[in-house]
């Protein structure tokens, strides 16, 4: 064990529950959820994890941002899985011969 | 169901109530089992994934029971990256808790769009979810509510505990293996997450204001991820993630606005006719 780092870990714990709690236990004392916060609780799945790739477009060069442009036009198509794999293979292949 | 209509058959009904009982138990087996199922197109993400964080963390001079400490405990991806990375770094404890704060805060507006789901189940159960309620986890859950599917424990559970014990698994072969990925970009293991999580929000396109919300969050994120290049210093990670989900937020509730009388009306009816939205009952 490294010294200070189980303090670090134990309330950095302690923060992410009271974080995946936190949003009900505030909800869930409203009579009913008003219709603006319903449409902002709608858009909060694609607004939060698009910014979780977002800045990945720019992480490398032309073959990261092609990767992700291919995976939009597979995801029509393809679930995850096949779209993941594709994907990293392709880029693989890229970085090795483009 | 089987069990009652065999029911009448039975002679005794200690054999009804045995036959019950196990009925409801297979039940419970199989939605684990689903639930499960529904993980493994995320082994191929989650595993390398926590082996790169187990691995990471062995380069910033953790130990791997630290590793793996810290994975058992906290079960969130991103931020134990930037935790781990910042420790390496030696900076205030203070630092390392508000970026984790700041990672993690998303996890709120996970919690609060699925109160419907989690509000009639007993404390005991919903603590557990609410600690594993990760992004795949959330995704999954709040994609099948919003198909109409009925909200399974049991399911949760077997979606939440696979991913959790990839997770462990992963961090434990990354740490204890420590440099057997010598260069996680030759495998491309870097853009594993991106792409996941880019399928993920094109499975949203069909929501209303999908394209400017994505596009409003997408462009924040990037701007504010990059911003410490052109010496903005005070931007940058995690920053990107808090500035950009709101800005797509924002941009959500004004377009949803002007439409006016109609649509409130609508939602109104929605209300009315959605047991789930009847007056809370926090202690339930």
């Amino acid at each position: 064990m490294t010294d200070g780092f189980l303090t670090v870990i134990l309330v950095c714990g302690a923060l992410t529950f009271l974080t995946r709690a936190g949003g009900y236990l505030i909800l869930c004392r409203l009579s009913e959820i008003p219709p603006r916060l319903n449409v902002a609780l709608e858009a909060v799945p694609p607004a939060v994890i698009t910014t979780l790739f977002a800045p990945a477009v720019f992480s490398g060069d032309w073959r990261e941002a092609l990767t992700l442009s291919v995976a939009v036009a597979l995801s029509f198509r393809f679930g995850p899985t096949i779209t993941v794999l594709v994907c990293a293979a392709m880029l693989a292949g890229l970085r090795a011969f483009g | 169901m089987t069990a009652l209509h065999q029911c009448p058959l039975l002679a005794s009904p200690a054999l009804c109530t045995a036959m019950n009982v196990l009925n409801s138990q297979s039940t419970t087996l199989t939605d684990f089992r689903r639930g499960a199922a529904l993980s493994l197109p995320l082994l191929a993400a989650i595993v390398p994934l926590s082996a790169l964080f187990g691995a990471v963390a062995i380069g910033n001079g953790l130990t791997p029971f630290d590793a793996v400490l810290m994975s058992m405990l906290l079960f969130a991806g991103a931020s134990q990256f930037v935790a781990v990375d910042l420790f390496g770094q030696d900076v205030p404890a203070w630092s390392i808790l508000l970026s984790v704060l700041a990672l993690n805060f998303r996890h709120v507006l996970y919690s609060a769009a699925l109160t419907p789901v989690f509000r009639p189940l007993k404390w005991s159960a919903k603590l557990p979810l609410f600690a594993l309620l990760v992004d795949p986890v959330f995704a999954i859950t709040e994609k099948r509510t919003a198909e109409g599917k009925a909200f399974s424990v049991p399911l949760y559970l077997g979606l939440a505990l696979s991913l959790y014990a990839m997770w462990q698994l992963g961090t434990f072969l990354g740490a204890v293996s420590g440099s057997l990925i010598e260069d996680p970009r030759t495998f491309a293991l870097d853009m594993f997450l991106p792409i996941y999580f880019l399928t993920i929000v094109m499975s949203f396109r069909t929501r209303p204001n999908w394209a400017p919300t994505v596009l409003v969050s997408g462009l924040l994120s990037i701007l504010v991820y990059y911003a410490p290049q052109f010496g903005l210093t005070f931007l940058g990670p995690p920053w990107h993630i808090t500035i950009g989900a709101i800005g797509g937020i924002v941009t959500a509730v004004l377009l949803a606005t002007p439409k006016g009388p109609g649509r409130s009306a609508e939602r109104a009816a929605d209300h009315a006719a959605s047991p789930a939205l009847q007056p809370a009952k926090c202690s339930s």
